[in-house]
């Protein structure tokens, strides 16, 4: 394969597009290494954005994980999530794939009821008595299903279940398909990207949920890990009134950029596994043709 | 007439107690408080504490904690709406105490005070501190006195002040003169220019002071030094302390400080996490700070800094005398009890409860866990077994504000000595009773004052433009500070402080 030089002009621009990458690069990455540093601040030593690695000090997070309440709250956060996922990924698409079938009676009226719900928010109490009246106070269920459907997801996934070949579907129905069986056996294995994508939007939504749990959940062994390290970190602040606190064993700004690591690392650490669907996802749900 | 009053008042007291262990579910009880200790887990559902309250009381508590903050407020708001509010619970916000009444959603509990006498003559007995929550002649909060406060002062690094030969202050300029060395002359020895003479910063927690309009309560002693201290003047005629000039000399006096840099060049932005860090560093010659949060940051002080000593300073004299470290309230937690617990016939069984835990065994096993196991009661002090983890002990006593109520030996059990490394010690207790002599000032009158509608924006104005005047970003001469108070009027102020004026003196608190 023959490759054409590039002209000068092609290459300064390049040079430009590059430099901005890596201008990029250090805006969002050196808040992120500065919070990685002071959260292993020892005691004596001011934050600072470089700390040799002989003054390191894991304390911090030896005290947050050192919690007996960290562990039942990081099961509390895994199962809101993973369950969190499955429920709002099932739902949308349940609602999603219907949507998307031109045939569908009634489909602008659907669409514009469920556009309402978007623009226009019934607010915190209505909610609350909703959840009440459903009986789903103190339980994983009002956490999961509350919101459980992100409009703006819905129409993406819509968006993308639109775009898929129609002659795939006619196919499978003189096959002798059914509605759910296209949906299983040819729609859903076509639309991994979409999923993935969607489904790390609800994954990350359904990990820092701090909110909802507070509000609909009194049992605090039901807590999530946001909560729970929220408490600690208010403990800190309380020594007024309170005996005994984490800050007693570590500097109280290495204990919240601890914590800052220790709610985001999981996120970070699923994102490269699906980054290579992300954008084709995010791109191909997004544009109508 | 006398013994008929009295006969007639005990007959309705049993026929109170009466109905209520009859009706349905009385003796359920659901109690809904702030965690007591954040960082531990919630008692779990087996807690022997509820068997303990079966047993002795024959009530079944329910117990939940609310979340910190105003995400408490927002979910008591939330059970409000949706008539389901715990029967017993804690309101910190008074603003969502004045909610809830107007919303009918709480009880009176002035039939309950009978039921409970020895907690009423303890905790329930001014009745100027009743009157915060009382509203139209009708009781609707359990107003606790206050179990901790006035704990605050500014600490000073006595070893620095003989190292560089300068003798305690006692006065502002005393105290100015001591923080510039402190600042200037090196006194950690390590050759750099990292130490400052004063670390304090903008805080307006009210844990137990009040910090009054302005800078908050880490500055308050400035303004106690001119005889300003706290949002309103209770003597004639009554006013805003910031019309004072006093007022204006206490922020110049403030601004000196940072103009010189003996106040960290970080404090108009540090939070007190931060403050507590950099004291524990060595930092700050002298620093605000409470005596919980000294004795929760002395060990890590003394690690980083070996043989150093701190004192405390007694408030600092101004211009003319006068001194205080600041005001504060003599209420303390505020306890509530929903007004369908009310009907359904639970005060009976609330009261009952809190009668326990005023005092012998319900105010130990709230209070300080399980005897012989969580603590030991030594010479009638409750001395806590640190052998058995923070979080346990901490998780046992998430109920502990029903109990607590500062007392002496309580405050010996809580706050006691603690030894440094190289066995000198301070007692904590006797610091915090210290602490008490600050001249503080009672302004539990302040409580009684309703907010004006707009008093987000009459705080933010006071305290944005205080802080502009003490960084030196708008320069303090007449004109520049009349027109500050001058702007005072834009907010309707005036109507403000006219209400505080006749609700203070509708209260008793203004002569």
């Amino acid at each position: 394969m023959v490759r054409k030089a590039m002209s000068r002009s092609d290459r300064i621009f390049e040079w430009g597009v590059d430099a901005f990458l890596v201008l990029v690069l250090i805006v969002t990455f050196v808040p992120m290494w500065y919070v990685a540093m002071v959260s292993l601040l020892p005691f004596g030593q001011q934050a600072s954005l470089f700390l040799a690695p002989w003054n390191w000090s894991f304390e911090a997070y030896g005290q947050l994980i050192g919690q007996p309440a960290i562990w039942r709250a990081v099961l509390n956060s895994v199962v809101l999530t993973v369950g969190g996922v499955l429920v709002s990924l099932t739902l949308t698409v349940m609602a999603a794939y219907p949507l998307s079938r031109r045939e569908l009676p009634g489909r602008g009226f659907f669409v514009g009821l469920i556009l309402f719900t978007f623009l226009f928010n019934a607010g915190l109490i209505p909610t609350f008595l909703v959840i009440k009246d459903l009986g789903l106070l103190n339980s994983y269920w009002a956490v999961l299903l509350n919101g459980a459907i992100s409009v703006y997801n819905l129409l993406v996934m819509k968006t993308f279940f639109q775009n898929l070949p129609e002659s795939l579907e006619e196919a499978a129905r003189i096959d002798g398909a059914n509605d759910w069986q296209i949906l299983w056996h040819v729609i859903l294995p076509l639309s991994k990207p979409i999923l993935l994508t969607i489904g790390l939007f609800y994954g990350v939504a359904a990990w820092n949920n701090f909110f909802e749990p507070i509000l609909f959940l009194s049992d605090r062994s039901l807590m999530p890990l946001p909560v729970v390290l929220r408490d600690i970190l208010t403990g800190i602040n309380a020594a007024e009134y309170v005996e005994g606190t984490a800050a007693q064993a570590a500097p109280a700004e290495a204990l919240k950029m601890a914590s800052v690591v220790l709610i985001t690392l999981p996120m970070l650490l699923v994102y490269p596994w699906i980054q290579r669907y992300f954008t084709k996802g995010v791109l191909i749900g997004s544009v109508k043709e | 007439m006398h013994t008929g009053r009295k006969l007639l008042s005990t007959l309705a007291v049993a026929a109170l107690a009466a109905s209520g262990g009859l009706a349905q579910g009385g003796n359920d009880i659901s109690i809904a408080l702030y965690a007591a200790n954040p960082e531990a887990p919630a008692p779990p559902a087996n807690w022997e504490t509820y068997q303990i309250i079966r047993d002795r009381l024959g009530i079944n508590v329910r117990f939940t904690m609310l979340p910190t903050g105003a995400d408490g407020d927002n979910r008591i708001g939330a059970l409000a709406a949706a008539n389901d509010l715990p029967d017993l619970f804690e309101v910190r916000n008074p603003n969502l105490f004045d909610r809830l009444v107007q919303q009918g959603q709480l009880g009176s509990v002035g039939d309950l005070l009978p039921l409970m006498p020895k907690r009423k003559i303890f905790r329930y007995n001014d009745t100027k501190r009743n009157n915060l929550v009382t509203v139209n002649g009708v009781m609707y909060g359990l107003q606790e006195p206050v179990s901790l406060s006035r704990q605050y002062a500014i600490w000073l690094r006595k070893d620095w002040l003989d190292k560089l030969g300068l003798k305690e202050p006692s006065t502002l300029e005393e105290f100015f003169a001591v923080a510039k060395a402190f600042t200037e002359r090196d006194p950690d020895g390590n050759g750099r220019n990292d130490t400052f003479g004063f670390g304090g910063v903008i805080d307006y927690d009210t844990a137990g002071i009040l910090p009054g309009l302005g800078l908050g309560n880490h500055f308050q002693w400035v303004y106690g030094a001119y005889g300003v201290a706290g949002t309103w003047n209770y003597a004639t005629p009554f006013a805003a302390n910031v019309r004072d000039p006093n007022f204006r000399a206490a922020t110049e006096f403030i601004r000196r400080m940072v103009e010189a840099k003996v106040i960290d060049s970080d404090w108009a932005t540090l939070r007190r996490a931060d403050l507590r860090t950099r004291w524990q560093q060595g930092r700050y010659g002298m620093f605000f700070e409470s005596v919980g949060g000294l004795q929760a940051g002395l060990r890590n002080f003394d690690a980083n800094n070996p043989k150093a000593e701190l004192v405390m300073l007694k408030p600092l004299r101004g211009p003319r005398g006068r001194a205080s470290m600041g005001t504060f309230s003599s209420a303390g937690w505020l306890f509530v009890v929903s007004k369908r617990a009310i009907e359904a016939g639970k005060g009976p069984a609330i009261a009952r409860l809190l009668e326990w835990a005023n005092a012998g065994s319900g105010y130990y096993q709230l209070g300080f866990g399980r005897a012989g196991h969580h603590f030991n009661l030594v010479d009638k002090v409750p001395v806590v077994n640190t052998a058995i983890n923070a979080q346990e002990r901490g998780s046992y006593t998430q109920m502990r504000w029903l109990a607590l109520d500062g007392n002496t030996f309580e405050l010996q059990g809580r706050y006691p000595r603690f030894t440094l490394s190289d066995g000198r010690f301070y007692v904590v207790h006797e610091l915090m009773q210290q602490a008490w002599k600050g001249g503080w000032i009672d302004r539990t009158g302040d409580l009684a004052v309703k907010a004006a509608p707009n008093q987000a924006d009459i705080d933010r104005y006071i305290a944005e433009n205080l802080v502009l005047f003490v960084l030196g970003q708008r320069p303090i001469n007449d004109n520049t500070w009349g027109q500050f108070i001058d702007g005072l009027r834009n907010l309707r102020f005036d109507q403000y402080e006219a209400a505080a004026e006749r609700t203070l003196r509708a209260a008793g608190y203004l002569r």
